[in-house]
């Protein structure tokens, strides 16, 4: 054998230790360029302000915490009217569109390796969080974030674009193909697939089939208490309670009027069943469930003419008041 | 396994380190083994189609030499029905059915079309062509038949061309497996080089251009004259970059190893004729078809020169199309390249005429440019089909492009006119609304440094000048293109355009 080992050649050698040196260069302009050239991740950025400001309380949520209309006298988010009625505690702002039950674990899962910890994180349910149409929404699935909330150590975060155009982080967790080839239940009995209903999501004039269609494609599907998010809600409360955090959790009211008149009967009923399941799933946990699904009629939602959830500031105040007096005002055993 | 995948970055170092820690004989197994580890991260059990087809080659290719006369014949055509069945199986099947189910209906017959769901192997084209070269060569006593099957098997599978070429030829290739090749740095860092230049050309200028590219021909109806016009230069630049960007991964991590294979790009855009635009693109693939179909059927003794000729490019032509995919796109892909050759071959002697009575041959300078650009202009044309998703597209793409020059020629004169730069910022919202203005511009800018780049090679040598350049500037420069590679690519995974092939 001409080279019976590979250290035994100089040429060979050389050039290792060449490749190091330079991968050694590299990660260090890596570093370097990562950490004053490139943005890093804004949502963990700033809830690494909320925790080194030290709040009291942690409000997650999606748009619906402060989506406003332009009829609403006053614009005020949820948050802020909580903020009005609990002057005393100091509570963040973590809601962004979109956002749901598979990052709130993760935020958690982050504050919990904080040393500043919030009291309680506040951990609205979207009911339609669960639907294909935002459960395994490609463009949904925010790895860019879960990268950078879960990065051990966190210096790996300055490789977040090496890795991710190499392939070491997943970048595709649901692809397309298998999104749009997703069934879409209504109940437990398939009636489409999600390529069906996508395309009339964004309809500006939809007509009343595809207004019914849309309601089924939100919030027929019957909930599993095996489903991925709820998976997160039961890992969220684990490490909530592991690190002696408070979970106030509660369900986002939906327009079953607005349900009701399209899909008829069977809406309120799917809603309920779906929001008995989330309960459970909290009572499992023995966390307290806020059940607000079927609290608010019509005129509280945004627009009524199609499946929505964004509240007017009637909704957006009657959801603090309940929260108010759910979790900080009232005893523990008045719950549901 | 991709190349630009973070699997082929371990992969690769660890058969470089093994390779040069075995012994020679022992490295054509190893090679043989890699391969096949790389072939089944695609789709694993498509390998016994490479199986079947390395074990019909090789033994038809021994019986082959072995035999005269009429039965050589038969050897040659059974190998060949075995290569071209396998691929008409695969990957012309469905389309086959299809048309004939279209003819049927057409003609009111009753007929239920057969539709197979089953995916394309890999590279199948560049196997069966690479196949085909071996069992030609050994009928036409080019080359001898090789006598280890695990060679052949080799030869036939290596990684680095595996699944997108080059094509290579018997005589080339299986030589250098009998070859010992030694630990070069020299040679290794020359092919670690040709392997960056490749990386860069995919990840940071194809999958970037590909990001404007994809949605404008995904819905071409909705996008403006300029915008598609646009597209198509993209994906010119696209295509080029992303498969000369594989074939200088393979070329370079072959030189790693001590291979060399075909060069597959000669600078194909700088080309002032579509016939040396096919001398300059996918070269092995040209060479292919240039020697086993083309020049049998120019040299034919039925018809005269001219019919000979020109039907002779049209067939070759319209299999170009078909062997890039099995649909009207690409044949009228083919067609169109073949249809400019005809006419450009028909037509030379009035060019000339005209080009001498206009006085352009006392400007030679510009007359190159101005064949540089048409030829350009005219491969963008073809890639207009071979991007297309239907021909009905292709059809709209084209006329919303003439609207597109109309629009910015109008647009233009409407600004100069009230002095107002309304009417170009309109036309110009519709460019950039794709892909956004920032990006637009990078993408532009990005193309003409690569261009320039080009240029530069062309006249200087590039690589050789970095070859002999500085230490510290040539690792200044690889350490940019590593960087430009770790963060300018784009963070979902695009798979090589000619994987599909």
């Amino acid at each position: 054998m001409r080279y019976p080992l590979f250290i035994s050649n100089s040429d060979m050698t050389r050039i290792f230790a060449m490749c190091v040196g330079f991968i050694l260069v590299l990660a260090a302009s890596q570093v370097v360029l990562a950490r004053y050239l490139v943005p890093g991740e804004p949502r963990v950025e700033l809830l690494d302000t909320y925790l080194r400001d030290g709040y009291d309380i942690i409000y997650f949520g999606d748009s619906v915490i402060d989506t406003h209309t332009s009829k609403d006298s006053d614009p005020s988010s949820i948050v802020d009217m909580l903020r009005k009625r609990e002057a005393g505690l100091t509570i963040a702002d973590f809601s962004r569109g979109a956002d749901n039950l598979d990052l709130f674990e993760l935020y958690v899962a982050y504050i919990a390796r904080s040393p500043v910890k919030p009291s309680a994180v506040i951990v609205p349910i979207n009911l339609r969080s669960f639907s294909p149409g935002w459960d395994l929404d490609p463009t949904g699935q925010f790895e860019k974030i879960k990268f950078y909330l879960t990065a051990q150590p966190r210096f790996l975060t300055y490789f977040y674009r090496p890795f991710a155009i190499s392939g070491v982080i997943n970048m595709n967790e649901v692809s397309e193909a298998v999104f749009q080839d997703t069934s879409v239940y209504y109940g437990k009995g398939v009636v489409g697939k999600v390529a069906q209903y996508e395309g009339r999501r964004w309809l500006s004039e939809p007509a009343a089939e595809d207004v019914r269609d849309m309601y089924i494609y939100s919030y027929m599907p019957s909930l599993d208490s095996d489903h991925r998010k709820l998976e997160s809600l039961r890992r969220l409360v684990d490490t909530a309670k592991e690190n002696d955090i408070e979970v106030y959790a509660y369900i986002t009211p939906v327009d079953y009027e607005g349900g009701g008149r399209y899909v008829g009967e069977d809406f309120v009923e799917q809603i309920k069943e779906n929001a008995a399941v989330v309960c459970a799933v909290l009572k499992e946990k023995s966390v307290l469930c806020l059940n607000l699904a079927l609290n608010l009629t019509s005129e509280h939602f945004s627009h009524p003419e199609y499946p929505d959830e964004h509240l007017r500031q009637s909704g957006r105040a009657f959801v603090s008041k309940s929260v108010d007096e759910f979790f900080f005002k009232k005893s523990p055993n008045d719950s549901d | 396994m991709l190349f630009n995948s973070f699997s082929f970055l371990i992969f690769f170092p660890a058969v470089v380190i093994a390779y040069y820690a075995l012994p020679h004989r022992a490295r054509v197994l190893l090679l043989l083994l890699v391969s096949c580890f790389f072939y089944m991260a695609f789709v694993p059990q498509y390998i016994l189609v490479l199986f079947f087809l390395i074990t019909v080659d090789f033994f038809l290719g021994k019986a082959i030499e072995k035999r005269e006369g009429s039965e050589r014949k038969m050897l040659l055509l059974l190998s060949v029905f075995a290569n071209l069945g396998t691929l008409f199986f695969f990957k012309y099947f469905n389309f086959f059915n299809e048309n004939v189910d279209a003819i049927a209906q057409f003609l009111n017959w009753n007929y239920s079309p057969l539709i197979l769901s089953i995916a394309l192997p890999l590279g199948l084209s560049f196997h069966v062509f690479q196949s085909l070269s071996y069992v030609i060569e050994v009928y036409r006593r080019r080359y001898g038949a090789e006598k280890n099957i695990l060679t052949y098997a080799l030869y036939v599978m290596f990684f680095p061309q595996l699944v997108a070429g080059p094509i290579e030829r018997p005589g080339h290739l299986i030589p250098q497996f009998r070859q010992e090749h030694t630990f070069d740095a020299e040679r290794i860092r020359s092919g670690l080089e040709r392997m960056l230049w490749g990386f860069f050309k995919k990840i940071v200028i194809a999958d970037n251009l590909a990001s404007y590219v994809n949605p404008v021909y995904l819905s071409p109806d909705e996008h403006s004259g300029l915008a598609l016009l646009l597209a198509t230069v993209f994906f010119a630049f696209q295509v080029y970059c992303d498969f000369s960007g594989y074939s200088d991964i393979a070329v370079g991590s072959a030189k790693v190893l001590g291979y060399d294979l075909t060069i597959n790009f000669n600078r194909p855009f700088f080309s002032s004729s579509i016939a040396e635009f096919w001398r300059r693109w996918h070269i092995s693939l040209s060479n292919w078809l240039r020697d086993y179909v083309y020049y049998p059927l120019a040299l034919r003794k039925k018809g005269s020169v001219r019919y000979r000729i020109v039907s002779a490019v049209l067939i070759t032509f319209v299999l170009v199309g078909l062997w890039h995919g099995a649909a009207w796109t690409f044949v009228a892909f083919g067609v169109l390249h073949g249809s400019f050759l005809a006419v450009g071959q028909l037509s030379e002697r009035w060019r000339k005429k005209a080009v001498s009575f206009l006085g352009l041959s006392q400007l030679p300078k510009l007359m190159l440019l101005w064949k540089t650009l048409t030829t350009f202009a005219l491969a963008c044309a073809g890639f207009v089909f071979f991007r297309a998703h239907s021909l009905s597209d292709a059809f709209l793409i084209f006329k919303g492009s003439f609207y597109g020059i109309g629009d910015a020629i109008s647009a233009t004169a409407a600004s100069l006119w009230s002095v107002s730069a309304a009417p170009i910022q309109a036309v110009l919202q519709g460019v950039f609304e794709p892909a956004g203005r920032l990006h637009v511009l990078a993408y532009i800018a990005m193309i003409a440094v690569f261009v320039a780049v080009e240029y530069a090679d062309s006249r200087l040598d590039l690589a050789k000048k970095i070859h002999v350049s500085p230490a510290w500037f040539r690792y200044a420069l690889y350490a940019f293109a590593t960087l430009a590679l770790m963060n300018l690519g784009v963070t979902h995974e695009i798979p090589f355009i000619y994987f599909q092939f």
